[in-house]
């Protein structure tokens, strides 16, 4: 018992925690619908270009936060503005947006400063992180879950069948775009856990295994935030005692999660495999 | 002109569709041109054409889903934008469907409930709602399906459900995609004595297909999609060789 309760004598590992936890939180409601609108990379691509805010606000002095936010919406409206394009599907302009951002990041952030700092945006610290950054991070989450939960049932009309959710009136297009900045928000609290690399694991893991155990939107997102709280609680307590990077960690305790639930229900998948045709 | 302005109002007043002079274009492709037709209340009509011909095209622009030139006249009112024609469903093919998504037959059903709030109203289904939905899967014979997911229903099945998505909108007019395809033979004769059933209260029902025999069979009119009219009037008139040649034919479209 001491082996989990050790590491949390210390206030930064309690901060640690309860940032984690934030991230178990947010990014796995947020991911759930990356995953069933079959747009994992935007994940990717969110949290890749986010370096870019990051950077740029770490060298003006202002709040990383802001910045992180700041490219979050830049991302959203370059998608807005370049995909009307007829050759190119989004996913191609998302790939060129996002690895141009992430390249802004890591060259202003070399320029500034030796590359530590720029290990830090990339890979988390999550045991530096401040009693402010749990604030705001506490803020973020519980406006975004808020946001969700009220237009759970228009995102979902939205994400399942887009012709006819705009044959009965719903705002499509707000609901993409608004989802858009939810991603911004769930990248930005991850930023001092995990890292802008492995945001993507807390994003679409738990979303990835939720489903494989799951009939509905509901139950599929209230497991992958089940799966997103265990799963960064113990990445931080065998960090702790591995000495090892939190947020690679975390992304590896979710990860093995993941393997587990996919192996222990393959048998039943394999079963329904052939659907009838009548 | 008075007398004819009035025989106009008259004429779209009887019908619960007309389309007139109705064209779609994407970029430089012209999907349809110069489509018209009526079509009165409990009409069971089919929409004949080859794969592109633009027959989901045409259904996608009555209900205001793609933009397009021309009017289309509901019950009588000519439609401008989206929300005027909430009482005209769009029922997709069952292969559109995203069988990965979980979703039950009760969510998906009670999500054409959705039409009677305001675009941005966050109000859940009420009960009220789920027993209209429960009804409407009562009568396409899916009775007690609420909690089954949708990804476990037959082909036959889940055009149902998508058809009771349709009642629980509480659609006049429905224009399903392809309804046929991907359904068994037994499927396709209930799925007909469903429609013959809507038809008699007045529903109107169009259906696009590729399957002559079934139009020559079950259907009451058949209009011949191929970017434009080619053909309209009871199957067996519509089904000539001339006709065929300019559905199916490989030719130019006449102009």
């Amino acid at each position: 018992m001491s082996w989990l309760t050790d590491p949390f004598q210390y206030d930064f590992m309690q901060r640690a925690l309860l940032a984690s936890v934030l991230v178990g939180v947010l990014s796995p409601v947020v991911g759930v619908w990356l995953v069933l609108r079959r747009v994992v990379y935007l994940g990717d691509a969110m949290s890749h270009a986010s370096l870019a805010g990051v950077a740029i606000a770490y060298g003006a002095g202002v709040s990383v936060v802001g910045g992180a936010l700041a490219a979050g919406a830049v991302v959203a409206t370059l998608l807005v503005v370049l995909s009307g394009n007829r050759r190119l599907k989004p996913d191609a302009i998302i790939g060129v947006v996002s690895s141009t951002m992430f390249a802004i990041g890591v060259v202003v952030i070399s320029r500034i400063d030796s590359g530590r700092e720029l290990t830090h945006f990339l890979f988390g610290q999550v045991l530096t992180v401040t009693k402010s950054d749990v604030v705001l991070s506490a803020a973020i989450t519980a406006i975004a879950v808020v946001v969700i939960a009220t237009f759970f049932g228009d995102l979902k009309a939205a994400s399942f069948d887009e012709m006819h959710a705009r044959q009965v009136g719903i705002r499509v297009t707000a609901i993409h775009y608004g989802l858009l900045l939810l991603l911004a928000a769930a990248v930005v609290v991850s930023l001092r856990t995990v890292g802008t690399l492995m945001a993507v694991s807390m994003l679409i893991t738990p979303a990835a295994t939720a489903r494989l155990v799951t009939n509905t939107a509901r139950t599929m997102t209230l497991t992958a935030v089940a799966i997103g709280v265990s799963a960064s609680a113990t990445g931080l307590v065998v960090q702790y005692h591995l000495s090892s990077s939190p947020g690679a960690t975390i992304a590896l305790v979710v990860n093995l999660v993941f393997a587990v639930v996919f192996a222990a229900t393959l048998p039943r998948r394999m079963r329904h495999h052939v659907r009838p045709t009548a | 002109m008075t007398h004819e302005h009035h025989h106009h109002l008259e004429r779209h007043e009887g019908h619960a569709l007309v389309v007139r002079s109705l064209g779609v274009r994407f970029g430089d492709h012209v999907a349809l041109r110069d489509v018209s037709f009526d079509i009165g209340h409990g009409e069971l009509i089919a929409v004949i054409g080859r794969n592109g011909a633009g027959k989901s095209t045409l259904f996608r622009a009555m209900c205001g889903l793609v933009n397009h030139s021309g009017s289309v006249t509901i019950d009588g009112v000519e439609c401008h934008h989206r929300l005027d024609r909430l009482g005209t469903a769009f029922i997709p093919q069952r292969s559109s469907i995203d069988d990965s998504f979980p979703i039950t037959v009760g969510e998906l059903v009670v999500s054409g409930r959705r039409r009677f709030r305001s675009p941005w109203s966050t109000r859940r289904p009420t009960s009220t709602d789920r027993d209209i939905a429960a009804h409407a899967l009562a009568d396409v014979g899916l009775a007690g399906f609420e909690r089954r997911p949708l990804a476990e229903l037959s082909g036959g099945q889940a055009q149902r459900a998508l058809l009771a998505r349709a009642l629980a909108q509480e659609a006049q007019h429905l224009l399903l995609d392809e309804a046929l395809s991907g359904v068994d033979q037994p499927a396709v004769e209930e799925l007909f004595d469903l429609f013959e059933l809507l038809c008699d209260r007045g529903t109107t029902v169009m259906v696009a297909t590729h399957d002559l025999a079934l139009t020559r069979r079950r259907f009451g009119r058949a209009i011949g999609i191929n970017a434009t009219v080619v053909a309209d009037g009871a199957p067996h008139s519509v089904l000539t060789n001339d006709a065929l040649d300019a559905l199916f034919g490989s030719g130019p479209v006449p102009t």
